[in-house]
Protein backbone atom coordinates (compact mmCIF):
# COMPACT_ATOMS: atom_id res chain seq x y z
CA UNK A 1 0.00 0.00 0.00
CA UNK A 2 1.42 3.38 -1.05
CA UNK A 3 2.65 5.64 1.75
CA UNK A 4 2.08 9.38 1.68
CA UNK A 5 5.00 11.30 3.15
CA UNK A 6 5.19 14.80 4.61
CA UNK A 7 8.55 16.58 4.35
CA UNK A 8 8.88 19.50 6.77
CA UNK A 9 11.82 21.90 6.43
CA UNK A 10 12.11 25.67 6.00
CA UNK A 11 14.71 25.03 3.30
CA UNK A 12 13.22 24.39 -0.15
CA UNK A 13 16.59 22.90 -1.11
CA UNK A 14 16.38 20.22 1.57
CA UNK A 15 12.74 19.47 0.70
CA UNK A 16 13.79 18.93 -2.92
CA UNK A 17 16.70 16.68 -1.91
CA UNK A 18 14.52 14.58 0.39
CA UNK A 19 11.89 14.21 -2.35
CA UNK A 20 14.63 12.79 -4.56
CA UNK A 21 15.91 10.47 -1.83
CA UNK A 22 12.41 9.19 -1.13
CA UNK A 23 11.99 8.25 -4.79
CA UNK A 24 15.22 6.21 -4.52
CA UNK A 25 14.01 4.11 -1.60
CA UNK A 26 12.14 0.85 -2.03
CA UNK A 27 9.22 2.25 -0.08
CA UNK A 28 5.90 2.18 -1.96
CA UNK A 29 5.63 5.94 -2.28
CA UNK A 30 2.33 7.75 -2.66
CA UNK A 31 2.09 11.51 -2.56
CA UNK A 32 4.90 13.60 -1.06
CA UNK A 33 3.61 16.72 0.67
CA UNK A 34 5.79 19.62 1.76
CA UNK A 35 5.61 22.14 4.58
CA UNK A 36 7.91 25.00 5.55
CA UNK A 37 7.29 24.87 9.29
CA UNK A 38 5.34 23.07 11.99
CA UNK A 39 2.18 25.12 11.53
CA UNK A 40 1.98 24.32 7.82
CA UNK A 41 2.76 20.70 8.63
CA UNK A 42 -0.17 20.41 11.03
CA UNK A 43 -2.46 21.90 8.40
CA UNK A 44 -1.36 19.18 5.98
CA UNK A 45 -1.72 16.45 8.61
CA UNK A 46 -5.24 17.61 9.43
CA UNK A 47 -6.34 17.48 5.81
CA UNK A 48 -4.32 14.67 4.19
CA UNK A 49 -3.67 11.03 5.00
CA UNK A 50 0.07 10.84 5.84
CA UNK A 51 2.00 7.71 6.74
CA UNK A 52 5.43 9.18 7.50
CA UNK A 53 6.84 12.58 8.50
CA UNK A 54 10.42 13.75 7.91
CA UNK A 55 11.03 16.94 9.84
CA UNK A 56 13.76 19.47 10.51
CA UNK A 57 14.11 20.81 14.07
CA UNK A 58 15.02 24.48 13.68
CA UNK A 59 12.16 26.19 11.83
CA UNK A 60 10.23 29.43 12.31
CA UNK A 61 6.66 29.61 13.68
CA UNK A 62 6.73 26.08 15.12
CA UNK A 63 9.93 24.05 15.39
CA UNK A 64 10.28 20.34 14.76
CA UNK A 65 10.20 19.27 18.40
CA UNK A 66 7.01 21.25 19.01
CA UNK A 67 5.54 19.64 15.89
CA UNK A 68 6.59 16.20 17.15
CA UNK A 69 4.91 16.87 20.49
CA UNK A 70 1.72 18.00 18.72
CA UNK A 71 1.66 14.90 16.52
CA UNK A 72 2.22 12.53 19.44
CA UNK A 73 -0.41 14.35 21.48
CA UNK A 74 -3.21 13.88 18.96
CA UNK A 75 -5.08 10.57 18.85
CA UNK A 76 -5.54 10.73 15.08
CA UNK A 77 -1.86 11.40 14.38
CA UNK A 78 0.19 9.76 17.12
CA UNK A 79 0.79 6.50 15.21
CA UNK A 80 2.57 8.32 12.36
CA UNK A 81 6.33 7.72 12.55
CA UNK A 82 8.32 10.98 12.64
CA UNK A 83 12.01 11.06 11.66
CA UNK A 84 13.97 14.18 12.57
CA UNK A 85 16.49 15.37 9.95
CA UNK A 86 18.45 18.28 11.32
CA UNK A 87 21.75 20.09 11.92
CA UNK A 88 21.04 19.84 15.64
CA UNK A 89 23.57 17.29 16.86
CA UNK A 90 23.58 18.09 20.57
CA UNK A 91 22.92 15.04 22.72
CA UNK A 92 20.20 16.79 24.69
CA UNK A 93 18.24 17.52 21.52
CA UNK A 94 18.50 13.93 20.36
CA UNK A 95 17.32 12.67 23.74
CA UNK A 96 14.48 15.18 23.76
CA UNK A 97 13.32 13.99 20.34
CA UNK A 98 13.49 10.36 21.41
CA UNK A 99 11.59 11.13 24.61
CA UNK A 100 8.88 12.86 22.57
CA UNK A 101 8.53 9.76 20.41
CA UNK A 102 10.70 10.34 17.33
CA UNK A 103 11.13 7.18 15.27
CA UNK A 104 14.61 8.23 14.13
CA UNK A 105 17.15 11.06 14.11
CA UNK A 106 19.44 11.88 11.17
CA UNK A 107 22.01 14.65 11.41
CA UNK A 108 22.71 16.92 8.45
CA UNK A 109 24.83 16.55 6.36
CA UNK A 110 23.42 13.17 5.38
CA UNK A 111 23.97 10.62 2.65
CA UNK A 112 21.17 9.01 0.70
CA UNK A 113 22.10 5.69 2.30
CA UNK A 114 21.69 7.10 5.81
CA UNK A 115 18.16 8.26 5.03
CA UNK A 116 17.26 4.97 3.38
CA UNK A 117 18.58 3.05 6.38
CA UNK A 118 16.50 5.10 8.80
CA UNK A 119 13.32 4.62 6.77
CA UNK A 120 13.71 0.86 6.41
CA UNK A 121 11.04 -0.93 8.40
CA UNK A 122 9.25 2.23 9.49
CA UNK A 123 6.30 1.85 7.13
CA UNK B 1 49.58 32.43 12.71
CA UNK B 2 48.62 35.19 15.11
CA UNK B 3 48.20 34.65 18.83
CA UNK B 4 44.47 34.93 18.40
CA UNK B 5 44.38 32.12 15.89
CA UNK B 6 46.66 30.02 18.08
CA UNK B 7 44.24 30.46 20.98
CA UNK B 8 41.38 29.47 18.71
CA UNK B 9 42.82 26.19 17.48
CA UNK B 10 39.70 24.34 18.61
CA UNK B 11 37.43 26.68 16.67
CA UNK B 12 39.69 26.41 13.63
CA UNK B 13 39.56 22.61 13.78
CA UNK B 14 35.76 22.59 14.14
CA UNK B 15 35.29 24.85 11.12
CA UNK B 16 37.65 22.81 8.94
CA UNK B 17 36.03 19.51 9.94
CA UNK B 18 32.48 20.75 9.48
CA UNK B 19 33.24 22.38 6.13
CA UNK B 20 35.03 19.30 4.81
CA UNK B 21 32.26 16.99 5.99
CA UNK B 22 29.46 19.01 4.40
CA UNK B 23 31.23 19.36 1.06
CA UNK B 24 32.18 15.67 0.97
CA UNK B 25 28.81 14.33 2.10
CA UNK B 26 26.35 16.59 0.30
CA UNK B 27 28.38 17.63 -2.77
CA UNK B 28 30.97 14.86 -3.20
CA UNK B 29 33.67 17.56 -3.26
CA UNK B 30 36.98 17.47 -1.44
CA UNK B 31 38.10 20.81 -0.07
CA UNK B 32 41.40 21.88 1.43
CA UNK B 33 42.25 24.72 3.79
CA UNK B 34 44.48 27.22 2.02
CA UNK B 35 44.99 29.81 4.70
CA UNK B 36 43.75 31.42 7.90
CA UNK B 37 43.79 35.08 8.80
CA UNK B 38 42.34 37.30 11.49
CA UNK B 39 41.08 40.75 10.65
CA UNK B 40 38.87 43.52 11.90
CA UNK B 41 38.31 44.90 8.42
CA UNK B 42 35.04 44.80 6.54
CA UNK B 43 34.53 42.05 4.00
CA UNK B 44 34.67 43.49 0.48
CA UNK B 45 32.40 41.64 -1.90
CA UNK B 46 32.74 41.74 -5.68
CA UNK B 47 29.85 40.11 -7.52
CA UNK B 48 29.49 37.27 -5.07
CA UNK B 49 27.33 35.47 -2.59
CA UNK B 50 27.47 36.03 1.16
CA UNK B 51 25.48 33.77 3.45
CA UNK B 52 25.36 34.56 7.17
CA UNK B 53 23.91 32.79 10.16
CA UNK B 54 23.80 34.05 13.72
CA UNK B 55 24.98 32.14 16.77
CA UNK B 56 23.83 32.86 20.32
CA UNK B 57 24.68 31.46 23.69
CA UNK B 58 27.78 31.45 25.94
CA UNK B 59 29.52 32.81 22.85
CA UNK B 60 27.66 34.77 20.23
CA UNK B 61 28.35 36.13 16.81
CA UNK B 62 28.00 34.82 13.31
CA UNK B 63 29.35 32.45 10.74
CA UNK B 64 29.42 33.32 7.05
CA UNK B 65 30.30 31.73 3.76
CA UNK B 66 31.57 33.87 0.84
CA UNK B 67 31.88 32.54 -2.67
CA UNK B 68 31.68 33.62 -6.27
CA UNK B 69 28.47 33.59 -8.29
CA UNK B 70 29.77 30.87 -10.60
CA UNK B 71 30.87 28.59 -7.78
CA UNK B 72 27.56 29.16 -6.02
CA UNK B 73 25.70 28.04 -9.14
CA UNK B 74 27.91 24.96 -9.42
CA UNK B 75 27.28 24.07 -5.78
CA UNK B 76 23.53 24.50 -6.22
CA UNK B 77 23.63 22.35 -9.35
CA UNK B 78 25.32 19.50 -7.45
CA UNK B 79 23.18 19.95 -4.37
CA UNK B 80 19.89 19.92 -6.20
CA UNK B 81 20.81 17.80 -9.24
CA UNK B 82 19.67 20.55 -11.61
CA UNK B 83 21.57 22.98 -13.78
CA UNK B 84 21.77 26.63 -12.70
CA UNK B 85 23.47 29.04 -15.08
CA UNK B 86 22.66 32.08 -12.97
CA UNK B 87 21.73 32.95 -9.40
CA UNK B 88 18.05 32.55 -8.60
CA UNK B 89 15.98 31.72 -5.51
CA UNK B 90 16.89 28.04 -5.65
CA UNK B 91 20.61 28.83 -5.77
CA UNK B 92 20.25 31.21 -2.83
CA UNK B 93 18.34 28.58 -0.91
CA UNK B 94 20.99 25.95 -1.59
CA UNK B 95 23.77 28.24 -0.35
CA UNK B 96 21.69 29.12 2.72
CA UNK B 97 21.29 25.45 3.57
CA UNK B 98 24.98 24.77 2.96
CA UNK B 99 25.82 27.54 5.42
CA UNK B 100 23.26 26.20 7.88
CA UNK B 101 24.94 22.79 7.82
CA UNK B 102 28.53 24.07 8.06
CA UNK B 103 27.93 26.55 10.86
CA UNK B 104 25.46 24.18 12.50
CA UNK B 105 28.22 21.59 12.68
CA UNK B 106 30.54 24.15 14.29
CA UNK B 107 27.83 25.03 16.80
CA UNK B 108 27.27 21.38 17.72
CA UNK B 109 31.02 20.92 18.26
CA UNK B 110 31.23 24.08 20.43
CA UNK B 111 28.27 22.95 22.54
CA UNK B 112 30.29 20.04 23.90
CA UNK B 113 32.42 22.48 25.89
CA UNK B 114 30.27 25.58 26.13
CA UNK B 115 26.74 24.29 26.61
CA UNK B 116 23.55 24.86 24.59
CA UNK B 117 23.63 27.45 21.84
CA UNK B 118 21.15 28.75 19.30
CA UNK B 119 21.38 29.22 15.57
CA UNK B 120 19.45 31.76 13.54
CA UNK B 121 17.86 31.26 10.15
CA UNK B 122 20.44 31.99 7.44
CA UNK B 123 20.39 35.09 5.25
CA UNK B 124 21.93 35.08 1.80
CA UNK B 125 22.95 38.20 -0.08
CA UNK B 126 23.89 38.33 -3.73
CA UNK B 127 25.20 41.48 -5.30
CA UNK B 128 28.12 43.39 -6.66
CA UNK B 129 30.61 45.67 -4.91
CA UNK B 130 29.40 45.88 -1.34
CA UNK B 131 30.89 45.68 2.13
CA UNK B 132 29.80 43.46 4.98
CA UNK B 133 30.65 44.17 8.61
CA UNK B 134 29.60 43.22 12.11
CA UNK B 135 29.96 46.28 14.38
CA UNK B 136 31.77 46.06 17.71
CA UNK B 137 33.63 42.90 16.84
CA UNK B 138 37.35 43.52 16.72
CA UNK B 139 38.37 40.32 15.05
CA UNK B 140 37.03 37.76 12.64
CA UNK B 141 38.69 34.53 11.67
CA UNK B 142 38.73 34.02 7.92
CA UNK B 143 39.42 30.56 6.56
CA UNK B 144 40.13 30.24 2.86
CA UNK B 145 39.36 26.96 1.16
CA UNK B 146 39.91 25.62 -2.33
CA UNK B 147 38.42 22.59 -4.08
CA UNK B 148 40.99 19.87 -4.62
CA UNK B 149 39.43 18.88 -7.95
CA UNK B 150 39.55 22.42 -9.29
CA UNK B 151 41.84 24.84 -7.44
CA UNK B 152 40.21 27.76 -9.28
CA UNK B 153 37.11 27.19 -7.16
CA UNK B 154 37.57 28.91 -3.83
CA UNK B 155 35.44 30.10 -0.98
CA UNK B 156 35.91 31.54 2.49
CA UNK B 157 34.34 30.82 5.85
CA UNK B 158 34.23 33.74 8.27
CA UNK B 159 33.67 33.28 11.97
CA UNK B 160 33.35 35.98 14.58
CA UNK B 161 32.44 34.98 18.11
CA UNK B 162 32.57 36.96 21.33
CA UNK B 163 32.01 35.71 24.84
CA UNK B 164 28.71 36.50 26.49
CA UNK B 165 30.42 38.88 28.89
CA UNK B 166 31.85 41.03 26.08
CA UNK B 167 28.58 41.05 24.18
CA UNK B 168 26.59 42.19 27.22
CA UNK B 169 29.09 45.01 27.69
CA UNK B 170 28.18 46.19 24.21
CA UNK B 171 24.49 46.00 25.01
CA UNK B 172 25.02 48.02 28.22
CA UNK B 173 26.87 50.69 26.24
CA UNK B 174 24.08 50.76 23.67
CA UNK B 175 21.44 51.11 26.41
CA UNK B 176 23.41 53.97 28.04
CA UNK B 177 23.68 55.71 24.66
CA UNK B 178 19.93 55.50 24.07
CA UNK B 179 19.28 56.75 27.60
CA UNK B 180 21.36 59.86 26.87
CA UNK B 181 19.32 60.48 23.72
CA UNK B 182 16.01 60.31 25.57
Amino acid sequence: MAVNVLVVDDSAAIRKILQRVLRQTEMPLGDVFEAGDGVEALNVLNSQRVGLVLSDVNMPNMDGLQLLAEIKGKEALKAIPVVMITTEGAQNKVLEAVALGAAGYVRKPFTTEQIKEKLTGLV
Amino acid sequence: MTDTVTKNQDLLRHVVMSTSEVFATMLDMKVALEGVSVTGDSTAMNAGLLATIGIAGPVSGSGSICLSKSFGCKIASRFLMSEYADVNDEVLDAIAELTNMIIGGVKTALEDKLGPMGLSIPTVIFGESYLARRPNVSERMILSFRCEDNPEERFTVLICLVSERQDRSYLRELAAFHARLA
